[in-house]
């Protein structure tokens, strides 16, 4: 544990070299000037005494004085331009590590990035802040030692004695210190947990899509309020605690500088009655023995600080860990992808080979030896009870997830050894819960900024997907945001606008792999009609493959393959599947029931209708 | 100076003990500057006038004791406060949240209001009476400097005050220039914290990979960074400028100082014990000095954040319209529900076209009503007025005969079962997603899971209805799928008594099999009431009485199905579109 707080701070101190080397340039003079400024404060009043009372000229003392006025404004400057300048370092070191952090998940492995731990490791690396209060504490708490150890300094020159005494109720302060830190590890434990709550009510009340229109329509505000409740208690309780805990040993702390200070005073006293010390050193160890207790009091809330935040950052490293191991697998991909360099990315064929596979984590097999082959030109679609696997071998194929046994290849090329961002550029994907972004509607669909986005193709694409008269109508076009997250003039799409979006993203792309994961579940019926129309252009030349619920997207397939627990049951064009009377006919034959027992229920003769 | 007044007196009614227990904190913590300044004076004296050991032991030991008493009392007191101020930002936050449930639903995800809501939560009676107890504690301290310094006389003082100017004026420039950065900062704070969710959440990951997004979203962070920093950066040079004027401003009163009270010990006009006790009081009459106003300017910036406490309120008050007549409202009975929209047009916010223009219909009690059209035709939007998350721009919504804005919106909600199109399961156990704080019997709870099909499932989990669902808050919590959550929406819609079911694309998340036994079994669940249905599947509309055809956000057919496929028109033309994949009717397939 303690290995592991040192690994934080020395994790903490490596980056900031990585990315804010100048932020110890600033540091380091900076916490020179500000831990002597104090020291200052003891020593020069301490001369100027001395020359008033050893009956030196009064120039010398106005000399002494002005001297002193300068050096410490001279000294304040220096800090306040210290001072900004760290801080300005701190702000873009922040900043900075949000996006390491941001490019690491966006770089990492999408299995990583589904996985629990992920959650946990985000979480506290999103805690950037803590991290950079780790360093301003730091700086602090040094300088503070630093002016200690002066003052120290003085008073042991004075007596060894004092070191001793000193040392003592420093002792007492850090075994309290520890005692405290140690009392407060467990309500930490349950303070993080009952954080966690809080900010999934957070999310419930503000952010989470279609949570805040539940709890109005069900009248589940006192539920939620009860929630709330309950978490604020929860946390007052906790807090309530680490207050009692703190008061006393504040308390105990203080008893134990005063029999200090008695002490040292006793003693210098005893000294200048003697004759061992002038008046002029008495008021200057007099005042350094108030300094000196008054920073050792800052100094134990400072370390207490320091250690609690070291507590809240302790995993911070193994987010950069990951990092490392994304950039070494980034690596070994690019030197396997460069024997391939030449090859045409046109994709001719996939071939998924006895694909098997399981969650990690679980023991559920999720696919069994799922084989088939697309050519180019195929129109696939897979269809499937809700459970049997459809959106995992698009996850697979979209290498989220490495098959556990078997090998998916596009053109003869196993796909785990082409580079990641080779291997997306084939492929488009509309994805069954795509994300839209609070971005302008332009670079939602070509993902790219509004300088490097073609107009023209957007157009083109708006049009397909027929969103151009929406956008057209909008403030400013193209360029207006969706959602008020950021702007007034911000606009909400509806869930149908929103999915025409997701496919108009997908054919501005205009890759070899086309993927569309339940592309019609908000469309309507003209658009779905429409979508099946233009199926025909869009998927030219490219291999596509959709997942559907909808069955009249055989229509537009040529290849039907049907999942059943993980397996391939049946597979064929529409007219075998149906006259093998398995799971594709009964399904199609439940939906169109739904539309045929009209006939069934009508008179004869409206069947002329349906023209 | 109205406005200071008005903090203190709000704070004073609302929480008299937290105020007394700060005053006095304050109090204590100004003594124990002037306990050492008075210490060093008198040890030094008992010291330099040569009295006897025995005397100089009582002063030092005494001394320490009232100093040590003094810390003490201090530290009680805050304790004290700890405890209170916590107990009261709990009890104001808390009002916050619940103040956040009633607000009307368009303004709950708007930048402007969680802003304004970010804003005047950073003026909290704990924190306002804190920093007047502060300001307190600085008063006090300068009082007990300036009677130290009545020994040298007016000339000095006024000296000292003069210089005080402008460290006062440099201490509000500071403070205003902090509450201007951080106005002018809250946007890029937001969209940083917008982008790094972006970067990091799951739910975008997958568009990003695919889409190559990343390069996008981190040009916009660092662009966004570099704004922050840039502002940042103008902060502080500000910050550092005027702290430096302000700084030196101090020294000039300390030089002052240190050669008027020199030049007293040096012409023997106060002895050296005095001149200690004046060093002491100089240097700290210029640290509080620069701290007092350092603090009145906060208080000032307090004051300018009462506007935004003003504009608060006011915004509570006039936008949590449909929680306004609760008590008042009527009681809309538990019959089965019978609608009226009576010429209603609506535009969302943003929006330039009309999402419902002139919609008029009428849907008898018991009803079952299936509303058909193409996206962005207004069905979706009717739902969304009915259930009053959004109010008509002219028009009147009746349910049973009544006005739904005179209605109480509890009774109201309560009468109402919705499966909502963006329908969310929250974290909890699902018999808290069922019935939320209400008494719901098991079976019932059963029955209803049975009805949306799901009742295996959920007899198959762990701990039964009691177990928790997802994993934020439980780590034993189930993952449900996007369809099996549907459906879990569905049996809440079923759990309460209601007269009116809406059902909002149930079935956009189930595979046929699911969705066909749904649809099979909606008589039965929409008995004794009303129901409305919006489906993209028109065989769903076999399952209805009556069918409403909207598009372009106007009504333009109704009738029962066999009606309008009788006549020329929208849903003709519709049905037979999406039946001619299954029916054969369009020639593709002959099954």
């Amino acid at each position: 544990m303690k290995h592991k707080r040192m690994s934080t701070v020395s994790g903490a101190f490596r980056l900031l070299g990585r990315y804010q080397p100048s932020y110890y340039v600033c540091m380091i003079p900076l916490i020179l000037v500000s831990s002597a400024i104090p020291l200052v404060g003891v020593w020069m009043p301490r001369m100027i005494i001395e020359y008033l009372t050893t009956e030196r000229e009064y120039g010398d003392v106005l000399l002494m004085i002005s001297l002193y006025i300068v050096v410490l404004s001279a000294a304040n400057v220096v800090k306040n331009i210290l001072t900004h300048q760290a801080d300005l370092c701190v702000t873009r070191f922040k900043t900075r590590l949000q996006l390491e952090i941001g490019k690491i998940a966006m770089y990492a492995e999408m299995r990583e990035i589904e996985s629990a731990a992920y959650k946990e490791e985000i979480l506290v690396a999103g805690n950037v802040t803590g991290l950079t209060d780790i360093m301003r504490i730091l700086q602090s708490l040094i300088s503070s030692i630093v002016t200690i150890l002066g003052l120290a300094y003085i008073i042991v020159r004075m007596n060894i004695l004092f070191f001793l005494l000193v040392g003592v109720t420093l002792g007492i302060k850090v075994v309290l210190s520890v005692i405290r830190y140690r009392c407060d590890a467990e309500r930490r434990l349950e303070e993080a947990a009952n954080n966690r709550v809080g900010a999934y009510l957070d999310q419930l009340q503000y952010y989470a899509e279609g949570a805040a229109k539940e709890v109005r329509v069900n009248n589940a505000r006192g539920w939620l309020s009860g929630k709330i409740g309950a978490f604020r208690d929860r946390m007052v309780e906790l807090q309530m605690k680490s207050f009692h805990q703190y008061r006393l040993f504040e308390t105990l702390q203080s008893v134990a500088v005063a029999i200090q200070n008695v002490c040292i005073l006793l003693v210098l006293a005893g000294y200048f009655m003697t004759g061992r010390l002038s008046i002029a050193d008495f008021t200057m160890y007099f005042s350094a023995i108030t300094l000196l207790s008054s920073r050792l009091s800052e100094i134990t809330d400072q370390m207490l600080g320091f250690s609690q935040k070291l507590l809240s950052c302790r995993d911070f490293n193994k987010v950069f860990c990951m990092r490392e191991k994304t950039d070494g697998a980034e690596g070994k991909e690019d030197e396997r992808g460069a024997l391939k360099e030449t090859e045409e990315i046109a994709v001719l064929k996939i071939k998924f080979e006895n694909v098997s596979f399981s969650y990690p984590g679980t023991s559920v097999k999720v696919l069994e030896n799922v084989s088939f082959e697309l050519q180019r030109g195929d129109r696939a679609m897979l269809v499937g009870y809700n459970g049997s696997g459809k959106t995992t071998v698009i996850k697979l194929l979209c290498r989220f997830y490495e098959p556990d046994s078997g090998k998916i290849y596009v053109n003869d090329t196993d796909i785990s050894t082409i580079p990641r961002e080779r291997y997306y550029s084939m492929i488009a994907a509309v994805f069954q819960d795509f994300s839209v972004f609070s971005f302008p509607v332009g670079e939602n669909v070509s993902m790219r900024a509004s300088e490097e986005t073609e107009t023209a193709r957007l157009w083109e694409c708006l049009k397909k997907t027929e969103l151009d008269t929406l956008v057209e109508n909008l403030g400013h076009r193209e360029n207006t945001p969706i959602t008020r997250l950021f702007s007034e003039t911000g606009v909400e799409f509806s869930g149908g606008e929103r999915q025409r979006l997701g496919i108009a993203r997908a054919v501005y792309k205009d890759a070899g792999i086309f993927v569309l994961d339940e592309p019609t579940a908000s469309l309507d019926i003209r658009m779905e009609e429409e979508l099946y129309r233009n199926f025909y252009h869009m998927t030219e030349g490219r291999i596509s493959l959709t997942v559907s619920h909808r069955l009249s997207q055989a229509s537009v397939s040529n290849k039907i393959f049907v999942l059943d627990h993980g397996a391939i049951c049946e597979s064929g064009t529409h007219e075998e599947l149906m006259s093998r009377d398995g799971i594709y006919a009964a399904m199609f034959k439940k939906q169109r029931e739904a539309y045929g027992s009209r006939r069934i229920e009508n008179p004869a003769g409206e069947k002329k209708e349906f023209r | 100076m109205n406005k200071v007044m008005r903090l203190l007196k709000t704070a004073w009614k609302s929480e008299r003990k937290l105020c007394l227990i700060i005053i006095g904190q304050n109090l204590f913590e100004s003594l124990i500057p002037m306990a050492d300044i008075m210490g060093i004076g008198v040890v030094v004296d008992a010291l330099v006038t040569g009295q006897g050991r025995k005397r100089v032991f009582t002063v030092i030991i005494s001394y320490i004791l009232i100093h040590a008493g003094i810390s003490l009392t201090r530290n009680l007191f805050t304790w004290l406060k700890d405890i209170e101020a916590r107990k009261s930002t709990n009890a104001v936050q808390y009002r916050y949240a619940r103040q956040s449930l009633e607000v009307d639903y368009p303004y709950i995800r708007t930048g402007g209001f969680l802003t304004l809501k970010r804003k005047s939560m950073n003026i909290m009676p704990a924190f306002c009476i804190g920093r007047f107890g502060v300001c307190l504690s600085y008063i006090l301290k300068l009082c007990g400097v300036l009677w130290i310094f009545t020994v040298i006389g007016p000339l000095l003082i006024l000296y000292v005050t003069a210089l005080s100017v402008p460290i006062v004026f440099m201490a509000f420039c500071r403070k205003k220039a902090e509450y201007q950065y951080r106005q002018d900062i809250a946007a890029e704070e937001r969209k940083s914290d917008y982008l790094y969710k972006v970067m990091t959440e799951y739910a975008y990951a997958k568009d990003i990979r695919i889409y190559g997004g990343e390069k996008l979203i981190s040009d916009k962070y660092i662009k966004n960074a570099a704004d922050q920093v840039k502002k940042r950066d103008i902060l502080g040079r500000n910050n550092a400028r005027t702290q430096s004027i302000a700084d030196l401003c101090g020294f000039l009163q300390l030089l002052g100082m240190l050669i008027v009270f020199s030049y007293m010990v040096y012409r023997k006009d106060i002895s050296i014990a005095e001149y200690t006790v004046l060093l002491s009081s100089s240097s700290l009459f210029s640290k509080t000095i620069a701290c007092l106003f350092e603090s009145l300017a906060e208080i000032k910036e307090m004051c300018a954040y009462t506007d935004i406490l003003d504009e608060y309120d006011a915004f509570i008050a006039d936008n949590s319209k449909v929680y306004s007549s609760e008590k008042s409202g009527k009681d809309c009975g538990r019959e089965p529900a019978s609608i009226d929209f009576e010429h209603v047009s609506f535009r969302y916010p943003g929006r330039k076209e009309a999402a419902l223009e002139d919609v008029s219909f009428h849907i008898s009690s018991g009803e079952k009503v299936s509303f058909v059209g193409l996206n962005g035709a207004g069905k979706t939007t009717i739902i969304n007025l009915l259930l009053r998350l959004y109010e008509p721009d002219t028009g009147t919504i009746k349910v049973n005969g009544m006005d739904i804005r005179e209605l109480s919106a509890s009774n109201y909600y309560e009468y109402i079962g919705i499966v909502l199109q963006d329908f969310y399961i929250f974290a909890y156990s699902v018999t808290e997603n069922l019935c939320f704080d209400k008494e719901i019997d098991e079976t019932r709870q059963k029955t209803v899971l049975a009805q949306a099909g799901l009742a295996e499932r959920i007899a198959g989990l762990p701990r039964g209805l009691q177990t928790s669902l997802y994993k934020n808050l439980d780590a034993e919590g189930v993952e449900l799928s996007e369809g099996e959550g549907q459906k879990l929406a569905m049996a809440r819609a079923l759990c309460k008594e209601t007269g009116l079911l809406i059902l909002d694309e149930p079935t956009s998340s189930l595979d046929p099999l699911a969705e066909y036994e749904l649809f099979s079994r909606m008589r039965l669940i929409s008995e004794y009431k009303t129901a409305i249905m919006v489906s993209h599947r028109l065989s769903s509309t076999r399952y209805s009485d009556r069918i409403l055809v909207f598009d372009g956000g106007r009504l333009i057919q109704s009738g029962s199905h066999e009606e309008l496929m009788r006549s020329e028109g929208m849903y003709r033309e519709l049905y037979s579109t999406q039946a001619k994949y299954y029916t054969g009717e369009g020639g593709l397939y002959e099954a």
